[in-house]
């Protein structure tokens, strides 16, 4: 006797009717016996199960009670009276279906971009196991950690730590090329990233020419982007070509391979990667540049326990106050990537403050979407309370209207679906331009984004059916016989909560929208001393005609003043910090010329400006600013009457105080005032400057060109790259900005879904009352008294959103604006605006339907019955 | 397939299930189609076309006595119904008086 196997007589049993079982199980048995005696084991069972499958045939099927056919006909009669319904009450129907279309538009476009951000990288192979370091200086705590090391670091990790398998360095610059054909000179600025030859095991890049054992094996050694190639010589075949760039005019450059351009969904982006230089690299030396520093370590190891081991290695090997004051932290790739305070000049952090307002706003709008549709949908069922009696006589129940709005949500959805992609494939563009960030994915054809929707969007007509279905299912049928329950309290208590909820949440993003735009416009123009769109800078340059350049300019009409320094306001500044001062804080080095002063408006509170005719008292001498002051007060170091009168070290060598100006921000507003010197440097050609022009603002286009066709004259070995200081001044805050844009945007969107929603529920609390508002008119009513009586349960309604929500926005946008060193106070005068204006808003939503209720003739109303 | 015709398969499991008398059920009315035709049937097939028959009228059938080989199920023995004779009859007759029909010549194509 052979058993045949057992999961396909489970699976037989599982699905034939009980009537046939028996027989064909035996069938089957005896059949088994015999295959068994002539065919393999192996084969039989294949056959078992073969002849099972073959048996799935209807007529063995389990019949059950509710039969397939029963099931469409009553799919098709939803079906039907769905479309019935929202063709007979079109007004209905629109709202829900912009709010709804509107809601899922502006979701999916949000979504896009949070995927988006989550997805970067995603192709980077093996990127858990990638880390950066970071050090941290025990001296200068203030700073923070720093995403640049001591550029000896990497390779001796390697050496002395076996967990960590390989390392890269690398240093971004933005280096001008220069490109000489037919006796025309052209430069451009392109970014360069200074790197091992490990950094393709980090980040590999396909090559078209060359390959990655044969370039960055030494000084001068090149690769470039395909784009790159193409724009400056018009092929890719450019290996062995001479590369020369300005800003190092002595080193010459080959190129030694072209690669794909990086993804644009990389984190890290170059146009060209030069070799690095490593014979001065050796972590013993006390001092040394800085190179961001990534280490790839072994599948095993933990973070931790490798960072306190690099910790413990390096320590006794490394020299110097400094070196020896510092500790090294591990930050993942992922961490690095967020991490908005560790700069380390190669991938630029992403903005996770933006991700998460994304998300929450992507969320709330939906819910308010659904709120509209499932609070319009519960008061229509109710008003439609004797189809659903009747449905209840003839038996209809829990189950079958839990079917019966889930079909209608589901077909409304689904619409919707439809409309918020035509939407979204329309407003996409806009949107990416507002916040200037084009999407880097294309998910149009992508199936998991189909899928993913599309399950969203049933997943969202369940949870909106479902409450019309309970209110509904919960009335006695005589209840609705009678027809009295649209005007029932049951479930009233939810719809308003829900409609509370909407307007708080608008209030909210009405609130935080306006403090974002009052902070911006803050930032950006109230504390400025000059006009920046008045003022050019002219990017790095290194040349002793600097100073030349800056007094030929005066001939140019419409140039005010010139002035070269190295630090323009706005952020990276060239500074120098020293923690051997007796100050005990960071002292910041700004080097400038005799017109710095008065371009940017210095207000002087004592003392006076360089004198140009003195170059050599003025280098003994420098301007501090009034924090700087406050402190040297504060401290004395010299314990003398007269404090500012001495001469201290601030930096480099000791100087007298030749006047003292008001603080002026030279960085974001996210940063308090330092305590700053400005020194004088004439231009000697060896140090790194910009100049800053000042001009008058019309005829812009001329003066430029007046400016850059001296630029020529006088330094023609050197690009003119140039941009105005608004600009500048605009990058320091463009999260900022966009943030601003964007809360405007979606706050109009709330503002609109909840007064859809407000219309609905006024439109059928009109409906319930059309008699009862007649009969008050008879009585002798006037329009304004009918009308504030359906305003005064509305009144009530935002009066509550508004003690909900201003708390919560104010709290919020609070904290928020704490991350600012300078910052506005949320006014009264905003708060209050804001609450008039929601208040405004809802009346005039009410008024508009009830007006018409109200001047209705009662005798027609009256006269229905 | 729909009404009281009879399929050129339903035919053969018909014609088995007459020569097979008492013995006639899924199992041996397959082996008996299988030899006579030449070619393999799977098991489910047998099983649809007898439960058609029976539908139809053609058939009629009883529960038999469970068997050791069976692991101790009882099997379903069908019978021909007078119906499914008279219906085999007739198409035979039809076919033989089609055969009558052919010109000799034809035939000795074939030959």
């Amino acid at each position: 006797m052979h058993q045949p196997p057992k999961a396909p007589l489970k699976l037989f049993r599982w699905f034939c009717s009980s009537e046939r079982v028996e027989e064909i199980e035996g069938d089957l048995f005896e059949a088994y016996q015999d295959w068994r005696e002539t065919k393999s084991k192996l084969n039989s069972n294949w056959l078992y199960w073969w002849t099972v499958i073959r048996s799935f045939r209807f007529y063995l099927m389990k019949k059950h009670t509710s039969n397939p056919s029963m099931f469409l006909l009553m799919l098709r009669h939803f079906i039907k009276t769905a479309f019935r319904g929202s063709l007979k009450h079109k007004s209905h129907t629109f709202i829900n279906l912009s709010g709804l279309s509107i809601g899922i538009a502006t979701s999916l476009m949000l979504a896009m971009f949070i995927v988006d951000e989550v997805r970067m990288d995603y192709d980077l192979k093996d990127k858990e196991l990638i880390y950066r370091v970071e050090s941290y200086n025990a001296l200068r705590s203030q700073e923070g950690f720093n995403g640049r090391v001591h550029t000896g670091l990497g390779p001796t990790l390697v050496e002395m730590i076996p967990e960590i398998t390989h390392q890269t360095r690398m240093g971004k610059l933005n280096w001008t090329v220069m490109i000489e054909e037919d006796e025309k000179r052209s430069f451009f600025q392109e970014e360069f990233i200074l790197t091992d030859s490990t950094f393709f095991e980090f980040f590999p890049l396909e090559f078209i020419h060359g390959s990655e054992k044969q370039v960055l094996t030494k000084v001068g050694d090149a690769v470039l982007t395909e784009s790159l190639a193409l724009k400056l010589y018009g092929t890719t075949d450019v290996v062995g070509k001479e590369l020369n760039t300005t800003t190092r005019h002595n080193q010459q450059y080959f190129v030694k391979g072209v690669v794909k351009n990086p993804k644009p969904h990389s984190s890290i982006q170059f146009n060209i990667l030069i070799f690095k230089d490593t014979h001065l690299d050796n972590i013993r030396f006390p001092l040394s540049v800085r190179s961001a520093t990534y280490i790839k370590v072994l599948r095993s190891v933990s973070p931790k326990l490798l960072e306190a081991k690099i910790n413990k290695t390096i320590k006794p090997i490394v020299s110097g106050k400094t070196m020896k004051a510092t500790t090294f932290k591990l930050s993942s790739f992922h961490d690095a990537k967020y991490d908005k305070h560790t700069d380390d000049t190669i991938i630029e952090a992403r903005d996770k403050q933006m991700s998460a307002v994304f998300a929450m706003v992507a969320v709330f709008i939906l819910v308010l979407a659904i709120i509209n549709y499932t609070n319009l949908t519960a008061a229509r069922a109710l008003q439609r309370g004797q189809e659903a009696g009747i449905r209840k006589i003839i038996g209809a129940g829990r189950k079958s209207f839990f079917f019966q709005f889930v079909t209608e949500s589901t077909l409304m959805c689904f619409s919707s679906l439809a409309v918020a992609l035509l939407l979204t494939a329309s407003l996409l563009p806009s949107f990416e331009q507002a916040i200037n960030r084009p999407l880097l994915f294309n998910y149009w054809v992508d199936p998991w984004f189909w899928g993913i929707v599309i399950s969203a969007i049933i997943l969202l007509s369940t949870i909106a059916g479902i409450y019309p279905a309970i209110l509904v299912s919960r009335f006695r049928f005589s209840e609705f016989i009678k027809g009295n329950i649209a005007n029932s309290t049951k479930g009233a208590l939810l719809r308003k909560s829900l409609v509370i909820f909407q307007f708080a949440v608008a209030i909210i993003m009405i609130v935080s929208a306006t403090v974002v735009k009052d902070q911006i416009d803050f930032i950006i123009n109230k504390k400025l001393t000059y006009k920046p769109e008045q003022v050019i800078l002219v990017e790095n340059t290194v040349s002793k005609n600097l100073g030349l350049f800056r007094d030929q300019l005066s001939r140019i009409p419409d140039v005010n003043l010139a002035s070269v320094t190295t630090s323009p306001p706005g952020g990276s500044s060239h500074r120098v910090s020293s923690d051997r001062n007796v100050f005990g804080q960071a002292i910041y080095q700004h080097n400038i010329d005799h017109n710095y002063a008065e371009l940017l408006n210095f207000e002087f509170i004592s003392g006076e400006n360089f004198n140009p005719e003195k170059p050599s008292i003025n280098e003994e001498e420098v301007i501090i600013n009034e924090t700087l002051a406050k402190l040297i007060q504060s401290v004395n170091p010299k314990n003398v009457n007269e404090p500012l009168a001495e001469t201290y070290q601030f930096t480099v060598e000791p100087v007298k105080i030749k006047g003292i100006i008001k603080d002026i921000h030279m960085e974001s507003l996210y940063e308090s005032v330092k305590p700053m010197i400005f020194a004088y440097e004439p231009s000697n050609g060896f140090n790194v400057s910009r100049v800053l022009i000042e001009i008058r603002t019309d005829q812009i286009q001329e003066t430029i060109s007046a400016i850059e066709d001296l630029w020529t004259e006088v330094i023609p070995d050197q690009g003119f790259n140039f941009q105005f200081l608004d600009s500048r001044f605009e990058k320091l805050y463009t999260s900022e900005i966009r943030l601003g844009k964007i809360m405007s945007i979606f706050t109009s969107i709330a503002i609109l879904i909840s007064c859809m929603g407000l219309y609905g529920l006024i439109m059928f609390s009109i409906q319930s009352k059309t008699k009862e508002v007649g009969i008050r008119k008879v009585m002798g009513a006037s329009v304004s008294q009918i009308v504030m009586l359906f305003n005064k349960q509305v009144f009530w309604l935002i009066g509550l959103a508004v003690l909900v929500a201003i708390p919560i926005a104010y709290w919020t946008m609070n904290s928020w604006l704490n991350g600012f060193a300078y910052h506005i106070d949320i006014s009264t005068l905003t708060i209050i605006l804001t609450i008039c204006s929601s208040f405004v808003l809802a009346f005039l939503t009410v008024f508009f339907k009830s007006y018409g209720a109200a001047n209705a003739n009662p005798v027609d109303v009256l006269r229905s019955e | 397939m729909k009404g009281d015709s009879l399929g050129e398969f339903e035919e053969l499991v018909l014609l088995a299930t007459c020569s097979l008398g008492e013995e006639a059920y899924a199992n041996t009315i397959k082996d008996e189609v299988e030899t006579h035709s030449q070619r393999t049937y799977n098991l489910s097939a047998i099983h649809a076309a007898l439960y058609r028959l029976e539908d139809k009228g053609f058939l009629s059938s009883h529960l038999g006595d469970p068997t050791q080989k069976r692991g101790g199920k009882r099997k379903r023995i069908f019978q021909p119904t007078s119906y499914g004779i008279k219906s085999l009859k007739k198409n035979r007759e039809m076919r033989e008086s089609l055969w009558q029909n052919i010109p000799a010549s034809t035939l000795n194509l074939a030959k």
